[in-house]
């Protein structure tokens, strides 16, 4: 459990963003319980306000080794930012930032801490934690904020609010995101001492790996300088010749190996991802396909009461998937020739017109409709296996392959070796080459052995780690639930999976325990698992995280408190979805009483801002919880021209249901 | 794998089950023993007939199983009541009881019962059906679901539960359950248990565990 921040105030000055008006200069924002709106439109500065929120909690740390899209498996740390990275709030404005300051107010449960920086360089003028005066250094900010927060570490608080508290315009996610996850639900859930063993051993695994690929490089470097030396000898040319030629071949089998490597991760997991598709397609035609028997059974049984059941059986096999059960054939006319004396109200065997107190009602468009279900199931389940044989062809070749790369490696080695070893060592340098050569290759077996030893234990470490997060799984399971089911119409749930991370380029992938997407929609019946963002729509993609993320904080956050910073939700959502959107962000704001969720937003038309405002019960845009940047941000050249319209769109979005719009 | 050795495991398993409390035995029931004796596949050393399930919050079903098992109903070989579908969370299954025909699958046993290829699958699940049996009817349905490999918490509904790589012999979860159970029995009775005594004791601990679930 940690603590999550909860942001009370903000408080900017001297900034020429946000000039304020004459009674209350600058900006002055005091988060209340609940949802405060933040409104403006292009050019007033609503993503700088999130930017500047978000900087005032980490000051001018930024995460190195970071991915593009997603985090990457490289070990991630913190580093300060770069000059460029700094100017961020300078250039928005026209006296380089010299005067600006910004003040937060945040606590972390009892902590309440208060920070001032200089918006131009983001340097602490003025810290205090609890009502005593602090050194306003980074580190005694760091040191303040980890001690509050229940954290092992300020990368771990960073992490926490960039992928958790902040859903700012980069739309970094973190349920499409495995790697983000493994390293982010262990601080959520473990006491700092179960995740630093982990964390210290995968960097000792990706440092040495590094050694390994170096000592192979220095490896090649070595073997190209002998072949020039031995080339130089006149002694034995057939010998060298071969010896050429074995290197070379042995050159290929070590390259085709190393990409080898990389096709086996790629047909690992499409072999994964294959066998639960046809698993699941199995189960879904099973079940349409006992649907179907159970409306045939029906009529079987209502036209021979008397019949014995494994014959009832057969026939309702006979009429709902028209294969024999005695000799194993299609039999799609008898069937068809059955069904219809059933329907005609005649016996099935002798065809005799029976009363019609005995008449089968056969709901035709139940029996029709199932049909058409079951058919295309058995074309779901063709392809499904389809694919599925396809991919465990490419995986065993791809071992086959290997182990047919590492036998040749294996092979030229020895008989290069052999003929090495033939070879007149009247030539010192070479000698010496071949010394060093075979002091390398041990060196790098060692250091093989060593990453691959460290990784054995790597696994069961992170196997431990992954049994203590699972306790967990069921309650975020159901948070995520509660908020997911208010947005979306598809049915979507959280699947706790394994996602197989390779540490380095050695040894075998480490499976981290992770949650998956399962949603349903598209040409499916049922739910299918949805492995990246880009198997949704966008507002699915951004909602499903947010849900996640409110999932996450509720259950890690010590009383389920905590803060969201959204900037711009509306963007991505059409008429329908934006109530529902509004819906879900206010049960997060005030599901506890004392969470805080801070939203930017364009004024646009549409329900967004009417919704919000009314589910938080905000009467007017001169309430407390709304931060007008219309009226505290330096106007743009559209304000200046078109201010009457904002005007009359601000008073739209605020009036009171009911009103006329 | 072929429709045949489906077909011959349902044979076994239905008649394992044929003198037993647990007859005619139900479908559930069938296709627990085809699923423990794939998870003990190794202990036993046998080829898994379905090496990957898909973890449900029921018995896992193995379709090309269950087209075996409509087959034998087919040809006479084994007899089907209680038939009646059933709706578990707006899914439908079927459920029903199966018994053999001992006179029709005469000649089929004289040919399973002779060759020693069929001789350690017939003795594996001769001793799971035997253990399940002794599980009753209330406990029998649940075996599986507290089953080591089927119930591990890091493997959530709707995903893949693998019983075998493919390229080695590791051990499932479920035999590495029941290696350690056999470990602390060997340490009161002296002596190895045979992979017969270690299916027992490992059918019991699930019986124990099912009734605590």
């Amino acid at each position: 459990m940690i603590q999550f921040p909860i942001i009370t105030r903000l408080s900017v000055n001297d900034y020429e963003l946000y000039p304020g008006t004459e009674e209350e200069p600058g900006l002055q924002a005091v988060f209340q319980p609940g949802l405060t709106l933040v409104i403006g439109a292009n050019g007033l500065g609503k993503s700088t306000f999130v930017s500047l929120l978000f900087r005032m909690l980490t000051g001018n740390a930024e995460l190195k080794n970071m991915g593009y899209a997603t985090m990457g498996s490289g070990q991630v740390d913190i580093r300060s930012m770069y000059n460029h990275e700094l100017r961020t709030f300078v250039d928005r404005v026209g006296d380089a930032a010299r005067e600006a300051t910004a003040t937060v107010e945040f606590s972390l449960g009892s902590t309440v801490i208060h920070a001032t920086r200089r918006l131009a360089t983001l340097t602490l003028v003025d810290l205090v934690a609890d009502g005593v005066e602090q050194e306003p250094t980074e580190g005694e900010f760091r040191a303040a904020i980890v001690d509050a927060a229940d954290l092992d570490s300020f990368l771990s608080w960073f992490l926490v609010l960039r992928y958790l508290v902040f859903y700012s315009d980069e739309r970094r996610s973190l349920v499409w995101d495995p790697t983000a996850q493994r390293r982010i639900l262990p601080l959520l859930f473990l006491p700092p001492s179960e995740i630093a063993p982990i964390e210290e051993l995968t960097e000792r695994i990706l440092k040495e790996d590094s050694t390994v690929r170096n000592l192979a490089a220095a490896l090649k470097k070595r073997e190209k300088e002998l072949r020039t030396q031995e080339r130089a000898l006149d002694s034995l040319p057939e010998a060298q010749s071969e010896l050429e030629s074995l290197r070379e071949q042995r050159a290929e089998a070590e390259e085709r190996l190393e990409e080898l490597r990389d096709e086996f991760v790629v047909a690992e997991v499409e072999r994964s991802r294959t066998r639960l598709e046809a698993l699941r397609a199995a189960d879904d035609e099973q079940s349409v396909g006992a649907e179907l028997e159970r409306l045939r059974l029906m009529e079987v049984k209502r036209a021979f009461p008397t019949a014995d059941e494994s014959a009832a059986y057969m026939l309702t096999h006979l009429f709902a998937e028209g294969q024999c059960l005695v000799c194993g054939h299609a039999a799609e006319e008898a069937a068809a020739a059955m069904a219809e004396r059933l329907r005609s109200r005649h016996c099935v065997v002798c065809d005799t017109e029976l009363d019609p107190a005995d008449a089968v009602d056969q709901g035709a468009a139940d029996l029709a409709g199932t049909r058409q279900r079951l058919e295309d199931a058995r074309y779901a389940l063709a392809d499904a296996l389809e694919q599925r044989a396809q991919a465990d062809k490419d995986y065993v070749d791809c071992i086959s392959e290997m182990a047919d790369a590492q036998d040749r490696i294996s092979k030229t080695t020895a008989q290069v070796m052999r003929i090495e070893r033939s070879l007149p060592e009247s030539d010192r340098t070479v000698v010496k080459l071949r010394e060093s050569l075979d002091e390398i290759r041990a060196d790098n077996e060692i250091a093989r052995q060593r990453v691959l030893f460290a990784k054995e234990r790597l696994a069961r470490l992170v196997d431990a780690q992954n049994r203590l997060l699972s306790r967990y799984r069921d309650q975020i399971k159901d948070g995520f639930d509660s908020h997911a089911t208010g947005f979306l119409v598809e049915h979507c749930s959280l699947v706790w999976g394994s996602n197989a991370e390779q540490i380095g380029q050695l040894g075998r992938s480490i499976p981290y325990s992770v949650f998956q997407v399962d949603m349903t929609g598209g040409a499916r019946e049922n739910a299918s698992r949805r492995e990246s963002a880009s198997q949704v729509s966008e507002s699915q993609r951004e909602f499903i995280d947010l849900a996640f993320r409110m999932a996450l904080i509720g259950v890690a956050g010590e009383g389920g408190i905590g803060t969201l910073v959204m900037d711009a939700p509306e963007g991505s959502l059409d008429a329908v979805f934006a109530p529902r959107a509004a819906e879900v962000l206010t049960s997060f704001g005030f599901g506890d009483g004392q969470s805080r969720v801070i939203i930017t937003s364009n004024l646009v038309d549409g329900q967004l801002i009417p919704r919000l405002a009314e589910k938080a019960q905000i009467r007017g845009v001169e309430d407390s919880r709304i931060i007008n940047l219309f009226r505290i941000a330096a106007s743009t050249a559209a304000i200046r021209d078109h201010r009457d319209e904002y005007d009359a769109a601000l008073d739209r979005a605020f009036r009171a249901p009911g009103e006329d719009r | 794998m072929s429709l045949l050795r489906y077909q011959v495991r349902s044979l076994m398993i239905v008649r394992a089950f044929e003198r037993g409390a647990l007859y005619p035995v139900p479908l559930d029931a069938i296709h627990t023993v085809s699923y423990l004796a794939d998870a003990l596949a190794t202990s036993w050393r046998l080829k898994p007939l379905d090496n990957a399930v898909l973890k449900t919050q029921w018995v896992p079903r193995s379709q090309p199983l269950q087209t075996a098992v409509d087959r034998l109903t087919g040809m006479g070989l084994i007899r089907a009541t209680k038939v009646e579908y059933v709706v578990r969370d707006s899914r439908h299954a079927l459920q029903a009881e199966y018994a053999v025909d001992l006179d029709r699958a005469a000649d089929v046993f004289a040919v399973l019962d002779g060759d020693s290829e069929w001789i350690a699958e017939n003795t594996a699940i001769g001793e799971i059906s035997f253990a399940v049996t002794a599980m009753g009817r209330e406990r029998a349905p649940r075996a599986v679901l507290v089953d080591a490999s089927y119930s591990d918490p890091l493997l959530d509904n709707n995903n893949v539960l693998s019983l075998s790589s493919g390229i080695d012999d590791e051990p499932t979860r479920t035999e590495s359950a029941g290696r350690s159970l056999g470990a602390i029995a060997k340490e009161r009775v002296g002596h190895a248990l045979t992979p017969a005594e270690l299916t027992s004791l490992y059918v019991r601990h699930l019986y124990a565990l099912s009734g605590e679930a």
